[in-house]
C-alpha cells in the first residue's frame, strides 16, 4: 500500500519537475543579457571565432525551443549540462556543494525541533505565566530577526568578541578537509578515522545551525504551543487527569502526540525552505553550500547551473512533502494511507 | 593575536573557565538538543584558543622541531608552520596552461616556476628563474634561453628544454583563455638539453615580459603525459590532464599542490625535493572567504594569517588599531572613464574639445583621497605606472582646471552645458574595491560644476559590460586588469582601431596606432619608452579614455608574518613568507 502511494506520488511529480524546468528556462531567457559576458575574458571578445566556439559549446547558437529540447533530452540521461562559470558538469557541482547545505540544514532542523518543541511545551503547560512569556519572547525573536543580522551579530559576539564558538567555515582554518567520499564532513571524517576533524565539524555546525534554525524554531514553538493548548483543553485529557495520571504523562504521553501533527507539517515545509533559504547563512559563515552556488549562478546568468539548482530544490520539496505525509500516518493511524 | 589571547583570558576569568562556558551554552541553547554537543566539545577548542597560530595537534605530520636541526645561519626562531590566507577565490582551474583568473596564480607561482620572473616592487627588471641567461636578437624575433642544469621537478625528473617546449606548445594548443599569449611563437628548438630557442611570428620586444606570466610555467612533461596531457595539435579535445592538475601539481616550485575543494580551500605543502633554497613554511592554505568583515574577524582572531579582500574602510580601522600589519603594493589594474567618439553614440562627446573639457573637469585627486583613502596612484594614461614609457608620459597627464574646462566647452559652442548619460554597473564594484555607484556619482558631481547635466544610468553589471562592448554607451566607467607585464598589453587594445577597448568607443587615430605598433618592434628600451610616451601624448589629446586611478593592493597580515610582499603577477610569493613566534 505504502509503496504504491509513494510510486504514485513520484509519478505525479514528473510533470511538475518538467514544468519547473520550462518556467525557469523561459524566465532566464527574458533577462536582456548575454550569459557569455560574465564568462569570456576581455581578449576573447576580440576573436569572433572564440565567441562562436563558446556559443556552440553550450548550444547558445540554437533557437530557444531547440535549446530546451536538447536540455530535456540530456536531462533524461541524467546529464544536467556544464556550468558556464565553473566549467564543471552541473551534477558534479551539485554533489560538491549540496552535502554542506544538508549538513547545515540538518543541524538547524535539529536545533529548531528540539528547542522549538521544548519551548512550545513550556509555554503551553505554564500558559500565561512568566515561563510562557519568556518562551514566547524567544520564539518571537527567532521569527522576526533577519537571518543576516542575527548571523553577523552571533559571529561578532560568540566568535570575535568572546571566542566561545569557532568562526566561519566548516572546519578550523588550519585544518584540512577530510578526503572526499560523501561530501559530508561528519561522515567523511569518521570514514577517514579523523575524530579531531569530526568533532571540529560538529563544533562548527553549532553557530550557523542555530542562526539558520532560529526562524523554524520560533514557528515550531508557536505551533506547538497553540496546538498543545487546544489539545490540553479536550475531554480525553480531562479524563486522563481525572484518572490521576501524573501531569508529565498527560502532557508528554497523551497530549503532545496529538498536538504534534500540525508541527510536523511545519517542520516538513520549513526543512525545504531551510535548504533553499540557506543563502544568507552560507554567505555569512563562508559555508560552501548550494545557496551560495545558486546566487553565483543567478548573478552570472549561468543557465545550466540555475536549472540544476532549481530542479534539485524542487526534488527536495517533493521528497520532504512525501516524508511529511508518511509521518502523519505514524503519528495518527486514522490518516494512514490506504 | 595579543588582543585575542588577552580576550580569551578575560572571558575565562569572567565565566569561570569551562564550567562557565558550559553554562553559557546552556543559556543560549536553552537546554536544547545541541547542549549535549556543546558540552562534549567544550574542551575541544581550548588549545587552539590559547595559541591561535599553532596548528592543531595531530594535524602536523612534521612538527616544527624537525627543521630546527638543519638551522640555516639566518634562521629566525621557529620556522615552518601553516600559513592561511583568507581570500575571495575565483579559481576555475589550477592547470597553469588554462588558468586565467586572479587566485590561481598564487598556486601556480608557488608550485611551478617560469623561465624568468620579477622581484617586486620592481616590476620593470626581469630576472632569471629557470633560465640562467638569455640572448635576444636585434630584430627582437629570436629569444635563446640557457636553462639551469640543476633543476629537478617535484617528481625527481630533471628539467630539460623538452619540458619547456612541451609546456609552451600545450599552452597554445589547448585553445583556452590564455592560449593567445603563446600565439606569438612561430617555432621552438632545443639545440641541446638546456637550450631553448624561441622564434616569434613577428618582432616582439614584450615577449620576455610575457614570459613572466604564470601561464608560461614549465610543466614536468613526463608527469603531465602520464596523466593524459598532450601538446599536439588538437589538444583542446585530446588533453585529459587538467582534472589531475586541478588536484596535483607537476612543477619544480618550492611547494606542491595537495588538494583543491572549490569555493572552500586550496592546500599546498612544502616540496621536499625542492632544488633551491627550501621555503620556511610547511603548508599554505588558501581559504575561500567571500565577506570582507568575516576576513577581518578571522584575521583578528588569529585564525588566518593574511586577509586579501578588505575594503578601504576596514584597512583604515585596522591600521588605527595597530593589531595587524598592512602590506601595500602597486597593482596593474586601471580604472578609466570612457567616452564614445562617434556623433551617433557619443553625441556632444564626438567633439574632441568636449572630451578634453570633461578631462579637465574631473577631480582626480578627490577620487583618490576621498573614495580610495589615498590608496591609489594615477598614471598619465590607461597604461599603469611602473611600465615602460609611462614615467616619460607624465607631462601629458590631465590635472583639474575648471576654468579651462569651461573655456573648452564654450569654444565647442556648449557654454550652457549639455546633457550626458553616464552608464555604470548597478550594485557593481570597480577595480580597487570601489563601489561603481559612488564613483559614478562623484564624476557626475564634478561634471556638473562645468554645466554638464549628467543622467546616471545604472545597469546590471553584465548588461552594462555587454552594452559597452557593443559600443552602445555614450560614456561609462570601466576597469582593466593586466594580461602581461608590458605596456604593449595596454597600448594595443586601447590605441589600435578595432581592438578590444578602442572599438567600444569607436576610437581611431592611425598615428597613435602606428606609434604603439612600432614600439613593440624595437629592442632599445629608451626608444620604446619614447614611442609609448609619444603615443600616450596623442591618446590623451584625443581623450577617448581618461585614467581615473590605479589602485594599490592592500593586504592585512598578522604581526607574526615576515617577508610578505605584494606581487602584481602572482599576488604573493609564498616561498618568501615566514612566520615568527
Amino acid at each position: 500500500m505504502l509503496l504504491r502511494f509513494i510510486a504514485k506520488r513520484i509519478l505525479l511529480s514528473i510533470p511538475l519537475l518538467i514544468g519547473i524546468t520550462l518556467v525557469t528556462f523561459v524566465v532566464s531567457h527574458l533577462v536582456p543579457a548575454d550569459p557569455l559576458t560574465a564568462v569570456l575574458p576581455e581578449r576573447a571578445w576580440n576573436n569572433p571565432e572564440t565567441v562562436r566556439m563558446y556559443r556552440e559549446r553550450w548550444g547558445l547558437d540554437r533557437p530557444l525551443h531547440e535549446q530546451y529540447l536538447i536540455y530535456l533530452r540530456n536531462l533524461v540521461r541524467g546529464d544536467l549540462g556544464e556550468s558556464y562559470t565553473t566549467r564543471r558538469p552541473v551534477g558534479t557541482d551539485l554533489r560538491l556543494f549540496f552535502p554542506a547545505t544538508i549538513e547545515l540544514a540538518t543541524a538547524a532542523m535539529l536545533y529548531a525541533v528540539t528547542v522549538g518543541i521544548a519551548l512550545g511545551v513550556v509555554s503551553a503547560v505554564w500558559s500565561n505565566r512568566l515561563a510562557d512569556h519568556l518562551a514566547r519572547l524567544i520564539a518571537l525573536v527567532g521569527v522576526s530577526l533577519p537571518v543576516f543580522w542575527l548571523g553577523l551579530l552571533a559571529l561578532q559576539l560568540f566568535y570575535a568578541k568572546l571566542g566561545l564558538l569557532p568562526g566561519p567555515g566548516r572546519i578550523d582554518t588550519r585544518l584540512v578537509a577530510p578526503p572526499t567520499r560523501t561530501g559530508f564532513y561528519t561522515i567523511d571524517s569518521l570514514l577517514a578515522g579523523q575524530t579531531d576533524v569530526f568533532l571540529n565539524t560538529l563544533y562548527h555546525l553549532i553557530l550557523p545551525g542555530m542562526v539558520l534554525g532560529s526562524y523554524a524554531m520560533g514557528i515550531i514553538a508557536r505551533m506547538t504551543r497553540s496546538s498543545l493548548l487546544e489539545v490540553l483543553s479536550l475531554d480525553y485529557i480531562r479524563t486522563a487527569r481525572a484518572k490521576g495520571l501524573a501531569e508529565r504523562r498527560v502532557v508528554v504521553g497523551h497530549a503532545l502526540r496529538n498536538a504534534l501533527i500540525p508541527t510536523v507539517t511545519v517542520v516538513g515545509l520549513t526543512f525545504g525552505s531551510l535548504l533553499a533559504g540557506a543563502v544568507l547563512t552560507e554567505t555569512i559563515f563562508s559555508w560552501p553550500g548550494i545557496g551560495r552556488y545558486a546566487v553565483d549562478a543567478a548573478t552570472k546568468l549561468d543557465l545550466p547551473a540555475i536549472l540544476g539548482v532549481t530542479l534539485l530544490i524542487a526534488v527536495v520539496y517533493v521528497v520532504v512533502n512525501l516524508i511529511t505525509d508518511i509521518l502523519y500516518g505514524v503519528l495518527d493511524p486514522r490518516i494512514r494511507v490506504g | 593575536m595579543f588582543a585575542h589571547s588577552l580576550m580569551s583570558g578575560t572571558v575565562a576569568t569572567a565565566l569561570g573557565s569551562r564550567m562557565g562556558r558550559r553554562r553559557f551554552l546552556q543559556l543560549s541553547a536553552l537546554g536544547g538538543g545541541l547542549l549535549a554537543t556543546g558540552s562534549l566539545l567544550a574542551g575541544c577548542r581550548g588549545g587552539a584558543e590559547a595559541t591561535p597560530t599553532t596548528a592543531p595537534a595531530g594535524e602536523q605530520p612534521m612538527p616544527t622541531a624537525a627543521p630546527a636541526g638543519q638551522a640555516t645561519p639566518t634562521a629566525a626562531p621557529a620556522a615552518g608552520g601553516t600559513f592561511v590566507i583568507a581570500r575571495l577565490t575565483d579559481t576555475i582551474t589550477l592547470d597553469p596552461s588554462r588558468q586565467y583568473e586572479l587566485t590561481s596564480p598564487i598556486v601556480v607561482g608557488a608550485c611551478y616556476e617560469r623561465l624568468v620572473t620579477i622581484q617586486p616592487p620592481d616590476i620593470k627588471t626581469i630576472v632569471p628563474q629557470l633560465a640562467r641567461e638569455w640572448e635576444i636578437s636585434d630584430d627582437v624575433t629570436t629569444y635563446s634561453f640557457t636553462l639551469r642544469d640543476d633543476v629537478t621537478f617535484a617528481s625527481g625528473n630533471p628539467l630539460t628544454a623538452a619540458d619547456v617546449i612541451f609546456s609552451f606548445n600545450r599552452l597554445r594548443e589547448l585553445k583556452d583563455n590564455p592560449s593567445w599569449l603563446a600565439e606569438v611563437i612561430a617555432k621552438m628548438e632545443a639545440p641541446d638539453d638546456h637550450t631553448v630557442v624561441v622564434t616569434l611570428t613577428e618582432p616582439n620586444a614584450a615577449f620576455l615580459a610575457m614570459l613572466v606570466s604564470p601561464n608560461f610555467s614549465a610543466l614536468d612533461s613526463q608527469v603531465v603525459k602520464e596523466h593524459g596531457g598532450t601538446d599536439q595539435p588538437g589538444a583542446d579535445q585530446s588533453d585529459k590532464a587538467t582534472e589531475w592538475l586541478n588536484q596535483n601539481s607537476a612543477g619544480s616550485g618550492p611547494f606542491i599542490l595537495k588538494s583543491w575543494v572549490p569555493e572552500t580551500e586550496i592546500v599546498m605543502e612544502r616540496n621536499p625535493n625542492y632544488w633551491g633554497q627550501p621555503p620556511a613554511l610547511d603548508r599554505v592554505i588558501i581559504r575561500h572567504v567571500a565577506d570582507p568583515t568575516t576576513q577581518r574577524q578571522l584575521l583578528e582572531s588569529g585564525d588566518v594569517d593574511a586577509a586579501h579582500n578588505l575594503d578601504a574602510d576596514i584597512i583604515a580601522e585596522l591600521e588605527k588599531a595597530g593589531t595587524v600589519n598592512i602590506v601595500r603594493g602597486d597593482t596593474l589594474d586601471t580604472e578609466y572613464f570612457a567616452m564614445h567618439t562617434s556623433q551617433e553614440v557619443g553625441k556632444e562627446l564626438a567633439d574632441k574639445r568636449v572630451r578634453q573639457a570633461l578631462a579637465y573637469a574631473i577631480d582626480y585627486d578627490g577620487i583618490i583621497e576621498q573614495i580610495l583613502r589615498g590608496a591609489a596612484v594615477r598614471p598619465p594614461s590607461v597604461i599603469p605606472a611602473g611600465l615602460v614609457g609611462v614615467a616619460e608620459a607624465e607631462p601629458y597627464k590631465y590635472v583639474r582646471d575648471v576654468e579651462k574646462a569651461k573655456a573648452l566647452l564654450a569654444e565647442a559652442g556648449l557654454a550652457d552645458g549639455f546633457d550626458l548619460t553616464l552608464t555604470y554597473s548597478s550594485g557593481g564594484t570597480e577595480v580597487g574595491g570601489v563601489s561603481s555607484e559612488v564613483l559614478a556619482s562623484k564624476i557626475a558631481d564634478d561634471l556638473s560644476q562645468i554645466g554638464v547635466r549628467v543622467t546616471l544610468d545604472p545597469r546590471a553589471p553584465d548588461v552594462r559590460l555587454a552594452d559597452y562592448r557593443a559600443g552602445k554607451l555614450q560614456c561609462t566607467i570601466s576597469g582593466w586588469t593586466p594580461d602581461f607585464l608590458d605596456s604593449h598589453g595596454w597600448a594595443i587594445p586601447f590605441g589600435v582601431p578595432g581592438e578590444a577597448a578602442a572599438r567600444r568607443v569607436a576610437y581611431e587615430n592611425q598615428q597613435v596606432a602606428q606609434l604603439f605598433q612600432q614600439a613593440v618592434r624595437v629592442a632599445d628600451p629608451k626608444e620604446r619608452a619614447r614611442l609609448y610616451a609619444e603615443g600616450q601624448r596623442l591618446l590623451n589629446e584625443d581623450a577617448p579614455f581618461l585614467c581615473l586611478y590605479q589602485p594599490k593592493a592592500q593586504v592585512a597580515v598578522a604581526k607574526s608574518v615576515e617577508g610578505y610582499v605584494f606581487d602584481p603577477v602572482i599576488q604573493v610569493s609564498v616561498a618568501q613568507v615566514r612566520k615568527t613566534s
